[in-house]
C-alpha cells in the first residue's frame, strides 16, 4: 500500500500576481512502504516544491496528495504530520540554534512530548547513527563549533531522533566534502537498514541515487518526466534528452545502442558499465 | 515567498516607471509636505486627484495597491471614526451618547485623505522604482551634502545592500520557519513564552546566517577595491529627462494652485 499517493498535483506560486509561477504540473505518482524514492532534476524544475506537500508544509494549488492514508487537506491531521514524516531541508545546518548539540537534538524530541529518560536514550541512538561517536564527545558541545559536516550530520540526526515513518532529504549531500559526502550516505544506508523507514531523497546528482533507489523520479520545469524502477529509467530511450544529469557512462551505453549495438543500458554502477562493454567487446 | 509583499517593487515600462528616481523622490516629498501643512479642502483634493492619475499613469491594478493594506483600513476607519465623534461643533446627528458634528465629518474625511495620499505615494514611489535607483536617487539627492563631509556614499551603499538583502533574508526566514515547523515548533501555541522561545529558534540562525553573509560581502567588496570613496560607478546613470521636468513641474503647479486656492 502507497504510504504517499500523488493524484494530478499542481502547485502555483503567487497565484493571481504578476510573479505568478507553475512550480509544480499535474504530478501523478506514489511512493511505496519501505522503498526508497529519488527524486532527480535541475534548478528550479520543482523538486523542493514537491516534498514540500510531503509534510504539509505546502498544500496543492490543485489536485490531491495523500500521506499515510489521508488527504493533507485535513488541518488537524496536516498539523501533526510532522511526526510521521521528518524532513530534512537543503543545508539544514543553517536551523541549528540551541546552545547544545544535545539541546538541538532533543528539539523535536520535546515538541512531540516525550520524557526526559525517552530523549536521553534517542538523542545518543540518533548520533550514533549518523556516526558522531562516542556520543558522550559531542553531547555538550557547542554546534557552531563544528565542522561544516558535522553540523549537517546533527541536523539530520534531530530528524532521525524523532523516528520518522518517511524521510525525506533534500541534497544532503550538497556542498560537503568527500569524507562528509560518504558519512552521510552511509547515515541514510544505515537508516534505511535499522529503521525500516521509507527514504525520499531528492539530488542534482544521479549517482548518488543511482545505487540507492528503488525507484527514481525525474522531474523538468515542474513537470513528471519519468517515473519508475531505477533500471528502467536508466534503460529507457528518453535518458538521452537530459544528457547532463546522467553519468558519462551511461550515455556511452545509449551511444553505443544508438549506433545499433546490441547493449544492455540498464546498469546501475561504472563497475556494471564495464562489464557490459567487456561483454560487448568478447562478442565481437 | 508566498504572497508579493506589501510596496514591492513591480516590473514595468509605464512613463512613471520611466521617470528618474530624483523626480519621483522630490515631486513625493513636496505632495507629502504641502499635505501635511497646509490641510485645506482644494489641496487635499487637487492632491488626491494627482495622486491616483499617477496610479493611472504607472498602469498598476489599483486593486493590487489596496488591496495589500488590509490592516491599514483599520487605521483608517479608526481615525475617521475618532475625528467624528471627539471633534465639537454643530451636532449632525447622534448614535445614543456619541454626537456626530459637521466639522467632524468634514476633519475626519480630511484626514482620511491626507492618510490616503501618503500611503499611496510611498507605495507608487516603491512600486515603480527599483531599489537599486532608489538608492542612486538618493544618493544624487544628497550629493552636496558631501562638501559637509557627510559620508553620502557609504549611506547610499548602505541602503543599496540593506534593500538588496531584504527579500533574501525574508526568504531565508521562511525556509528557516519551515525547517522548525518540521522538527514540531509551536509558532502557533496560546503561550507567549513559548511563542518567543520558538521565534528565537528562528532569529537565532537568521542573525548567524546574516553576519556571516556580511562578512563574506565584505570580504568579497574588499577583493574588488571597494574603499567606500565615490569611485564606483554605475551601470545605469541616472537621466534628468524632458518628462521628468514635465512631472516637477505638475506637481509644484498643483501643489501651489492648491494652497493660493486654499
Amino acid at each position: 500500500m502507497p504510504v504517499i499517493e500523488i493524484n494530478n498535483l499542481s502547485y502555483v506560486y503567487n497565484a493571481g500576481t504578476l510573479n505568478e509561477k507553475r512550480a509544480l504540473d499535474n504530478i501523478t505518482l506514489s511512493v511505496e512502504k519501505g522503498e526508497f524514492l529519488g527524486i532527480v532534476g535541475a534548478n528550479g524544475s520543482g523538486k523542493s516544491t514537491l516534498i514540500q506537500h510531503f509534510n504539509g508544509l505546502l498544500l496543492p494549488s490543485s489536485g490531491s496528495i495523500f500521506v499515510l492514508g489521508h488527504d493533507t487537506r485535513d488541518k488537524q491531521y496536516r498539523s501533526q504530520l510532522w511526526k510521521s514524516v521528518g524532513l530534512v531541508f537543503q543545508f539544514p545546518e543553517q536551523q541549528i540554534f540551541e546552545a547544545t548539540v544535545y539541546d538541538e537534538l532533543a528539539y523535536g524530541l520535546r515538541n512531540i512530548g516525550l520524557g526526559q529518560p525517552e530523549i536521553e536514550v534517542r538523542v545518543k541512538e540518533a548520533l550514533e547513527n549518523v556516526g558522531l561517536i562516542p556520543e558522550e564527545q559531542f553531547l555538550n558541545t557547542e554546534p557552531l563549533c563544528l565542522s561544516g559536516g558535522m553540523r549537517r550530520r546533527i541536523a539530520i540526526a534531530s530528524i532521525l531522533a524523532m523516528k520518522p515513518d518517511i524521510l525525506v532529504l533534500d541534497e544532503p549531500t550538497a556542498g560537503l566534502d568527500p569524507e562528509g559526502y560518504a558519512h552521510i550516505l552511509d547515515t541514510i544506508k544505515r537508516c534505511r537498514k535499522n529503521q525500516d523507514v521509507t527514504v525520499v531523497m531528492v539530488s542534482h546528482y544521479i549517482n548518488d541515487l543511482l545505487i540507492l533507489s528503488d525507484r527514481l523520479v525525474l522531474l523538468d520545469d515542474g513537470c513528471l518526466q519519468i517515473w519508475g524502477p531505477t533500471r528502467e529509467v536508466l534503460a529507457s530511450a528518453d535518458v538521452k534528452d537530459y544528457d547532463l544529469l546522467f553519468p558519462d557512462y551511461i550515455k556511452l551505453l545509449h551511444n553505443l545502442k544508438k549506433q545499433g549495438f546490441q547493449v544492455n543500458t540498464g546498469v546501475l554502477t561504472l563497475e556494471e558499465a564495464v562489464d557490459e562493454i567487456d561483454r560487448l567487446l568478447e562478442g565481437e | 515567498m508566498k504572497k508579493m509583499k506589501l510596496g514591492s517593487y513591480t516590473p514595468g515600462t509605464s512613463l512613471i516607471h520611466q521617470l528618474d528616481p530624483r523626480t519621483k523622490l522630490l515631486s513625493g516629498l513636496v505632495v507629502i509636505i504641502v499635505i501635511l501643512v497646509d490641510n485645506s479642502w482644494p489641496v487635499l483634493v487637487l492632491n488626491t486627484v494627482l495622486i491616483f492619475l499617477v496610479l493611472y499613469l504607472s498602469k498598476i491594478s489599483p486593486k493590487s495597491v489596496l488591496h495589500g493594506v488590509k490592516w491599514l483600513w483599520i487605521i483608517f476607519a479608526a481615525s475617521f471614526i475618532a475625528h467624528c465623534v471627539c471633534t465639537q461643533g454643530e451636532p449632525w446627528f447622534s448614535l445614543g451618547p456619541l454626537v456626530v458634528s459637521k466639522e467632524g465629518i468634514s476633519r475626519g474625511l480630511a484626514t482620511f485623505l491626507r492618510l490616503l495620499i501618503l500611503y499611496l505615494c510611498s507605495t507608487i514611489l516603491t512600486m515603480t522604482t527599483s531599489p537599486m535607483k532608489l538608492a542612486g536617487g538618493l544618493e544624487a539627492l544628497f550629493a552636496p551634502l558631501i562638501y559637509l563631509r557627510v559620508p553620502v556614499n557609504q549611506f547610499a551603499m548602505l541602503i543599496t545592500i540593506a534593500l538588496r538583502f531584504i527579500p533574501t533574508l525574508i526568504e531565508e526566514a521562511e525556509t528557516i520557519t519551515k525547517a522548525q515547523k518540521s522538527r514540531g515548533a509551536p509558532f502557533a501555541s496560546p503561550k507567549k513564552m513559548v511563542r518567543l522561545k520558538t521565534t528565537l529558534a528562528v532569529l537565532i540562525p537568521l542573525v548567524v546566517s546574516s553576519l556571516q553573509r556580511a562578512t563574506d560581502l565584505a570580504v568579497a567588496m574588499e577583493s574588488r577595491c571597494y574603499t567606500g570613496g565615490p569611485h564606483h560607478s554605475r551601470t545605469k546613470n541616472l537621466c534628468f529627462g524632458r518628462y521628468d521636468l514635465v512631472a516637477l513641474a505638475v506637481t509644484v503647479v498643483i501643489c501651489i494652485s492648491g494652497t493660493i486656492v486654499g
